[in-house]
């Protein structure tokens, strides 16, 4: 699971999927504006068929959070 | 496939179409559609179209219209109704009869200007206006709507023949409205459209794009048993075969027949590919009573009992045309699979078992031969009537960007180290990221700081005749014996293209002057890796540049020597 976050994180942001680590966040990848929040979140929604609440969006700024929510909601 | 596949399937494409020629696109709206831009690039650089999408500023769709096109090939402008003035969707229901049609005077208004200011542009998308996400379920229209339907109208009658428009409400039926919208995003982001919507949106605009490129498909090959007619010439013979609508079972055929007719007299090559003995397909064109497509509309034939794909491939060199131009329709699941395999470029498409909808496939390929000229000649009939019209209009509603930004009512209103507003521009400088000359963040304590010890902190609000913008611009001013710098100086996104950046800086000059003894006054642009759109800000208000660095520039200013700006439709006022 983690590759395929990793990978759609990558895509959304345009960088090498291998060079994201857990404490990632907008301050450390300077792709990651609001409007990308925005595209990174549809695809994860797509990628793993969930839907996140609009706290959960808020929350998830960084890496080990947005791992920590989809692990929860996909049960994966 | 997946909005994450397909943003690195582009980015693979468009490292492949280096080299090739750019077709930039810019996409104008008043909401978020960022992720039109890959879905829409991707799916035309699979067609060899190198596409580059960007967009205008978020809700500023008359302004961008004068200055961002150079270049452009296409606009593509989304503008959507609720969003005219802020809340729009439901505040049109309560409004007065005299503030509509304010509202839709200045809407009409700014159309005509758009339509006039893009008239250079190779094709305008134009999508219509619709009120259906923000409807009940009502038999009863709501204001909304009825809006919609006029500006639509005005469209219809307005439009010159680059604008093609864009039917919305037909891509909510075909996503379905649920599936369109992500409400989610719409109040905090004023972004409407889901993945889903998009991605179809790209689909219905697809072959718009293919006929400009000269990629539209040219050539239908049709089978004859079973795809023209129902049943089989050979065995059937003449009475047994069906194409009318009088017969049962041959009412398809018949549908199917005229659709192919009318793309023939578009200009379609229509050509017959079946295994038959070439006489008696031959005797149903000519003779068959029900017969409409005559040999009139057939400008090839391979009826023999050869290979299907050597007789379109021998179809396709006669007709000196690409083969991925070619579209090939037939009944046979042996055929169809043979044909694909052996003569991959083509279009293949099969008639359906359940009969009842081979016309609406029909309906969808007859698409893929869009021709945009095709268009453009219908649209000069309607030209003769439109002619009569224009110089009224011309007359009437034309308007400058100058007198539309003069029509808006503009009024800045300056706040001059106002506690207030603390905590608003505390959180300014943290967000603006765009127009901000400095990208310094602070704190509440921090800008009290400034406030207190002798800075000027200077914030606006601006407004104009639809409603009020709140604040959304400031600027810092630190002050040192006879010298002043500008610390900070940033605006929000929502307000800019109105020259309000201008009108603001004249007043601090002002108010600099006023101090009486600063004869020097210094300024920065702190470059970040998204403030490229003010580089060059305070080059073109006319300050001099001192240095130059990687990190960015300095400038200076002797401030009794400034050229003001003196924008005349913007009312200056200073709160308390």
């Amino acid at each position: 699971m983690e590759n395929r976050i990793k990978k759609v994180i990558g895509s959304v942001f345009g960088i090498d999927p291998a060079t994201i680590t857990e404490n990632d966040s907008p301050d450390s990848i300077p792709n990651w504006d609001s409007l990308r929040h925005m595209n990174l979140i549809v695809a994860l929604e797509e990628e793993f068929e969930i839907e996140f609440t609009e706290d959960e969006i808020m929350d998830m700024l960084n890496y080990k959070i947005l791992y920590t929510i989809i692990k929860e909601k996909t049960g994966l | 496939m997946t909005y994450a596949e397909i943003l690195s399937n582009n980015q693979l494409l468009k490292d492949q179409l280096i080299g090739t020629e750019k077709y930039p696109i810019i996409v104008l709206s008043n909401i978020i559609v960022s992720q039109q831009k890959e879905i829409l690039e991707h799916s035309l650089r699979k067609h060899k179209i190198n596409a580059e999408v960007s967009f205008g500023d978020y809700d500023n769709i008359v302004q961008d219209s004068t200055y961002l096109l150079t270049g452009q090939q296409a606009v593509i402008i989304f503008w959507e109704a609720a969003n005219f003035i802020e809340g729009f969707s439901y505040k049109a229901s309560i409004m007065s009869e005299e503030q509509i049609i304010e509202v839709q005077k200045k809407i009409q208004s700014e159309i005509l200007a758009v339509f006039n200011q893009l008239k250079n542009v190779p094709v305008v998308l134009f999508n219509t206006f619709s009120a259906l996400p923000f409807s009940s379920e009502s038999l009863q229209k709501n204001k909304l709507e009825i809006i919609c339907d006029e500006l639509n109208y005005f469209i219809e009658t307005n439009a010159p023949t680059n604008v093609i428009s864009v039917n919305i409400d037909k891509l909510y039926s075909r996503v379905s409205l649920s599936n369109a919208i992500d409400w989610r995003y719409w109040y905090s982001s004023k972004s409407l459209y889901t993945i889903d919507f998009f991605k179809e949106y790209t689909e219905f605009v697809l072959p718009v794009f293919l006929s400009l490129a000269g990629k539209s498909k040219k050539a239908l090959f049709v089978d004859c048993d079973n795809t023209l007619w129902k049943g089989i010439i050979g065995e059937d013979g003449m009475g047994g075969i069906l194409m009318s609508s009088s017969v049962k079972g041959g009412a398809v055929f018949e549908e199917i027949q005229a659709n192919i007719v009318e793309l023939a007299r578009k200009g379609v090559i229509v050509g017959l590919a079946s295994k038959n003995n070439a006489e008696d397909v031959d005797e149903v064109i000519n003779n068959h009573p029900d017969i409409l497509l005559k040999n009139e509309n057939i400008v090839i034939k391979a009826v023999n009992w050869l290979d299907k794909p050597d007789n379109i491939r021998w179809m396709v060199k006669e007709l000196n045309i690409g083969t991925d131009s070619c579209v090939f329709l037939d009944d046979s699941d042996f055929e169809v699979g043979y044909v694909k395999e052996n003569v991959p470029e083509l279009s293949v498409y099969q008639v359906p078992q359940k009969t009842y909808l081979y016309p609406s496939l029909v309906r969808n390929i007859k698409s893929l031969f869009y021709n945009w000229s095709v268009s453009a000649e219908d649209a000069k009939r309607v030209e003769m009537y439109k002619a009569e019209k224009q110089r009224t209009i011309e007359q009437s509603t034309f308007i400058s960007i100058d007198e539309y930004l003069d029509s808006l009512e503009l009024k800045l209103i300056l706040y001059n180290n106002d506690a207030t507003y603390i905590s608003r521009l505390a959180q300014m400088t943290q967000k603006t990221n765009q127009f901000n000359l400095t990208t310094k963040r602070y704190t509440e304590t921090e800008i009290n700081k400034h406030m207190q010890n002798g800075d000027s902190v200077i914030a606006f609000e601006l407004k104009d005749k639809f409603g009020d913008y709140g604040i959304t611009g400031m600027c810092i001013i630190t002050y040192a014996g006879n010298e002043a710098v500008i610390d900070t100086f940033l605006m929000s996104c929502r307000v800019i293209g109105r020259n309000v950046e201008k009108a603001f800086f004249d007043e601090i000059i002002k108010l600099i002057n006023k101090k009486g003894n600063i004869t020097f006054l210094r300024a920065n642009y702190l470059r970040t890796m998204k403030n490229e759109q003010v580089s060059q800000f305070y080059d073109k208000l006319g300050l001099s540049l001192d240095k130059t660095t990687p990190s960015g520039n300095s400038y200076y200013l002797i401030p009794q020597e400034y050229l003001f700006n003196n924008i005349k439709y913007i009312q200056i006022e200073y709160g308390k």
